[in-house]
């Protein structure tokens, strides 16, 4: 798990308009590396599929 | 079969009782209990009365609106009520009146359902703790959330019915932590129209009740098309009409594994002998387990965050500093994460749900049936659990269990089955297929009717009578 570069960080939020001082890049960075690791271990769910439609959102069921 | 709205709604018809009654009972409980529960955010006594006076006159001249008529019912704070506020459990949110009522609200106005008031949600509905809001079964545990005021205005029996949001569990975790029954429906069953979203492709709206004949009827009234929701499908159904119809020879697959487990031995105790209950009335159950489910909660908050994060964007940059800085990093995160990451927890859901819906196919399969949650009601800053050895924070405890179904879209109802050993309610959660409630309905109901948990009720912080 490896943090994003503060200062890549603080260039981020600035261009998303969250430059105040209550969003501190460091904190944000560590938070970050936590979330994109839990994304990153979707892989073993996803590897070797072909999603047809990844954004389709409907529960009923082609029987 | 036993139901407070069944018993009210023959009361009112057999004249011996009055909607305005029932309100006036209603309100006053609510005096009486609510200053330890802190359910409600708003109670407004004086519509209330006139839609109980309203409802009375409706049915001396013969009028019957259906089965909610002159039921009290609490909604949610993040439906819209028109002339009052929608806080959303939030100090970001404007104390303004909203002009319109949500489409579940104009539902249940129609069937003259007594509106009484706006029940406590977590903060954005975004948390399973749903303070100021306690639990009626003991006071220093949560509720659960984000439904948190629903679930427990509902077990102090100061309503019968009351409305919540599910976004990765939040109807089922307060009804298992509260000891009533939640019903999250299918994806599109109920219109979310007017309601503030979360993450608007998980969020459902549904009841949460004192039993599982009220959650049938309350459900029949909200569901729905709705041109203001595209995704509001219009099937009609009448919820009730299959509930006594038993499970003989139902088959219902028991899920074993990640992300169900691990769990607190009581919890398992109780699912189990739940399980068995089924079985000796003739289900035909079968063990499974779904491996790729212990993908659920990255693919959840990789949703949610991103969601979230565009819908309240102008709130988190204008005022961070009233967001809760758990609620607040969420949001950040999903502000300015890669959108592959998005991307890739749809292509998760998708791959989830079709788990899901093949191990309905292989086992041919009428439900599945599972803990609501694995633990019990969290002490108030309580932050952790532990499993033998395992830490888990609270709210990831409790989403890993309901949060499937979310995914997936499936409904899904937790019903009480039992009591850890310091009196704290367990539920049993029941799946079922796409727009399947009738099913899953009628299996609460088979449960409901032989083991009677329904009709246990808190000790001291309860007007519900044991039935």
């Amino acid at each position: 798990m490896t943090a994003l570069d503060p200062t890549i960080v603080a260039a981020l939020l600035r261009a998303a308009g969250l430059d105040q001082p209550i969003f501190d890049p460091v904190e944000v960075a560590a938070d970050l590396a936590q979330r994109t690791a839990d994304i990153e271990g979707l892989e073993a769910l996803l590897t070797g599929r072909t999603a047809r439609d990844s954004t389709a959102r409907s529960p009923g069921w082609v029987q | 079969m036993t139901s407070s709205i069944l018993h009210s709604a023959h009361a009112l018809r057999a004249g011996s009782t009055t909607s305005a009654a029932l309100t006036e009972a209603s309100l006053s409980a609510i005096k009486r209990l609510d200053g330890d529960l802190h359910s409600f955010v708003l109670v407004d006594a004086e519509a209330a009365l006139d839609a109980g006076h309203q409802a009375d006159r409706h049915l001396s001249a013969g009028r019957d609106l259906g089965p909610l008529m002159g039921m009290g019912i609490g909604i949610k704070d993040i439906v819209d009520m028109a002339g009052l506020p929608t806080r959303c459990g939030s100090p970001a949110y404007p104390p303004d009146p909203v002009a319109r009522d949500a489409t579940v609200v104009s539902r249940l106005r129609a069937g003259g359902a007594v509106i009484i008031g706006k029940t406590t949600a977590h903060e954005l509905a975004c948390g399973v703790y749903s303070a100021p809001a306690r639990n009626p079964w003991a006071t220093d545990r949560i509720p659960g959330g984000s439904s948190g005021g629903s679930g427990a205005a509902v077990a102090a029996g100061l309503v019968p019915v009351a409305i919540g949001s599910d976004t990765g569990g939040s109807i089922r975790i307060p009804a298992s932590l509260c000891g009533v029954v939640g019903l999250k429906p299918t994806y599109g069953r109920v219109s979310r129209a007017g309601v503030e979203p979360l993450s608007w492709s998980l969020d459902h709206i549904g009841p949460i009740a004192s039993d599982v004949y009220s959650a049938a009827v309350a459900l029949g009234v909200i569901a729905g098309g709705d041109d203001a929701d595209p995704t509001a499908t219009t099937t009609f159904v009448d919820f009730t009409d299959t509930l006594d119809r038993g499970v003989e020879g139902a088959r219902l697959g028991v899920i074993e594994g990640e992300p169900f487990e691990p769990m607190q031995p009581d919890v398992a105790k109780a699912v189990n002998q739940a399980i068995e209950v089924l079985a000796s009335l003739g289900a035909v159950l079968v063990r499974v387990t779904i491996p790729a489910l212990r993908h659920t909660l990255a693919a959840e908050f990789g949703i949610v965050g991103p969601e979230a994060a565009h819908y309240h964007r102008e709130r988190l940059r204008q005022r961070p500093e009233d967001i809760d800085p758990g609620i607040r990093a969420l949001l950040v995160a999903g502000s300015i994460s890669p959108v592959g990451h998005y991307l890739k927890a749809l292509e998760a859901r998708r791959v989830l749900a079709e788990a899901i819906r093949e191990t309905f196919r292989a086992g041919e399969f009428d439900a599945l049936v599972s803990p609501t949650l694995p633990a019990t009601a969290a002490g108030l800053d309580q932050e952790n659990f532990e499993y033998d050895g395992f830490t888990e924070a609270v709210t990831l405890s409790y989403v890993r269990t309901t949060a499937p179904f979310n995914l997936s879209g499936l409904p899904a109802i937790s019903v009480p089955c039992g009591f850890d050993s310091s009196g704290l309610p367990v539920g049993l959660q029941i799946a079922g297929r796409p727009f399947d409630e009738a099913t899953v309905l009628r299996i609460a109901a088979a449960y409901e009717r032989t083991e009677g948990w329904t009709s246990v009720v808190p000790p001291r912080h309860s007007t519900r009578v044991r039935s």
